[in-house]
């Protein structure tokens, strides 16, 4: 089967810093990928290379589908939530889709109630929790029915439970998924393929339990420390 | 951190509340314009129209003490600016001096200023801010201009919130020494992060498909109630200013 999207030589220059350096991958239609990596790795500016949202050299190709079918959850929801209120945001998309006003309203109820915020339509973003926030951020992309929904970090900073709820909503996106995170437990959860980046490259992507069974390598990519985080100085001190 | 600065009250459930934002919004204006358009204010017509917003304060429920707070937050705005009023220079004069002429139209200033604050406060106190918005947009304001509004308002939350945040660390670390070098190292790293924040903002609606104009669903529709509720409220205001 041909690759929805094809990635060839990616190179993403910030200044004179190289963020990605001749990345190639390719990703199958209703494929869902984990995009994992450090601080600073790169899959951010992956993922806004891939919606063609910044400058890059090398090509992206896509295969029967647009930029315009491609929906991102960026990881900061209070970039994502621009407008007064949830009703608002969440129709954003549909809007500019040129939905009517019927359209928009149900693609609006639909969202909501994926992530499980029915009755939220008049609340203001500023005054949601982090949580629901990170919810109602998913919403404004699921509203559109992209064919791709590329998120970038959807759980952090988000209770245990919050976190949870969000990962059953990423397993409910019919689609193809490109999730970025350092959430490893997340990540086993959710896909198949995991793609590891560090400093801009591609080091490891292949088979999801073979990836996270490989501990040497997510320690070498700070994706797992060296000791257990349990054992750091409790009563030795 | 949680604050509310502006609509704090918006969400209350009262008759005022309650109206069509259009006719919440025109009759606010349409106040405002009578008053400050006036040939002359007297004390006799300031409290009436005191008395009138009054009632409508009492109406909408909205604490009498918020009114207060506010309109003290915006009185050295308006004394400032009655102030030239005050100190008005008599063709027969040298220099700035206190006179009768001075001192009566610094006190219509100040009874205009003061009736119209209120009437804005009664306002965003009695209806949602995008509620507000949605009626400039059917109103034919600039959708430009009605963008940057929602943006402030959206976002005014997030600046004090990063403000009172960054004052936090500030403080922690200043050792008593918190001077105007500190304020201006603190405002100019806002600013960066404001600018940084505006282009991610951007970049997210293009994502979601933005080309230029913010597209909303308009819902409230100004009906023949409307109309006959503001020409009573026009009539009333017209007989308090002949009484």
């Amino acid at each position: 089967m041909e690759n929805l999207i094809e990635v060839t030589d990616l190179v993403v220059e910030y200044d004179d810093r190289r963020v990605l350096d001749a990345i190639s991958f390719g990703v199958k239609a209703n494929e869902m990928v984990g995009l994992i990596g450090p601080n600073g790795a790169g899959k951010t500016t992956l993922l806004m290379a891939l919606r063609k949202l910044i400058k890059f050299d090398g090509s992206i190709s896509y295969n029967g589908i647009s930029e315009a079918d491609i929906g991102i959850v960026f990881q900061n929801p209070d970039i994502q939530l621009f407008m007064p209120t949830v009703f608002d945001d969440v129709a954003f998309g549909p809007m500019n889709q040129g939905l009517n006003a019927s359209e928009v309203q149900r693609r609006v109820e639909e969202a909501l109630a994926r992530v499980g915020l029915s009755g939220f339509e008049r609340r203001q973003p500023h005054h949601l929790s982090e949580g629901e926030k990170k919810k109602v951020a998913i919403a404004t992309v699921l509203s559109m029915k992209p064919s791709v929904y590329l998120l970038d970090e959807p759980t952090t900073g988000l209770d245990p439970l919050s976190r949870f709820e969000i990962g059953k909503i990423i397993c409910d996106i019919k689609g193809t998924v490109i999730v970025a995170s350092h959430d490893l437990d997340l990540v086993a959860g959710l896909v198949d393929r995991v793609i590891v980046l560090n400093g801009g490259k591609i080091v490891a992507d292949g088979y999801v339990d073979e990836i996270l069974a490989d501990k040497e390598l997510l320690v070498r990519n700070r994706l797992l420390p060296p000791d257990d985080i349990k054992s750091l100085c409790r009563s030795s001190r | 951190m949680k604050h509310h600065f502006i609509d704090r009250y918006s969400g209350l459930n009262s008759l005022i509340h309650r109206q069509n934002t259009k006719l919440k919004l025109l009759i606010a204006i349409g106040f405002i314009v009578f008053v400050i358009s006036l040939p002359r204010i007297d004390i006799q017509d300031f409290v009436l129209f005191q008395i009138f917003l009054l009632v409508l304060i009492l109406l909408s429920k909205v604490p009498v003490m918020h009114f207060v707070k506010n309109y003290l937050v915006l009185l050295p705005f308006i004394l400032l600016a009655g102030l030239s009023t005050l100190l008005s220079v008599p063709r027969t004069a040298y220099r700035p001096i206190l006179n009768g002429t001075g001192l009566h139209s610094f006190l219509a200033l100040l009874a205009r200023s003061t009736l119209s604050v209120e009437t804005i406060i009664l306002l965003v106190s009695t209806t949602r801010f995008d509620d507000i918005l949605k009626a400039l947009r059917d109103f034919r304001v600039p959708s430009l201009l009605v963008s940057i509004l929602s943006f402030i308002y959206r976002y005014i939350f997030l600046i004090v919130d990063e403000f009172l945040r960054t004052r936090i660390a500030a403080v922690t670390r200043s050792n008593g020494r918190f001077g105007p070098r500190t304020w201006a190292q603190m405002a100019s790293n806002i600013l960066l992060r404001s600018i940084e924040r505006g282009e991610m903002i951007y970049i997210s609606m293009k994502a979601r498909g933005f080309h230029g104009e913010v597209k909303t669903l308009r819902e409230e529709v100004f009906g023949a109630k409307e109309w006959f509720i503001m020409a009573a409220f026009a009539a009333t205001i017209w007989l308090l200013w002949k009484i």
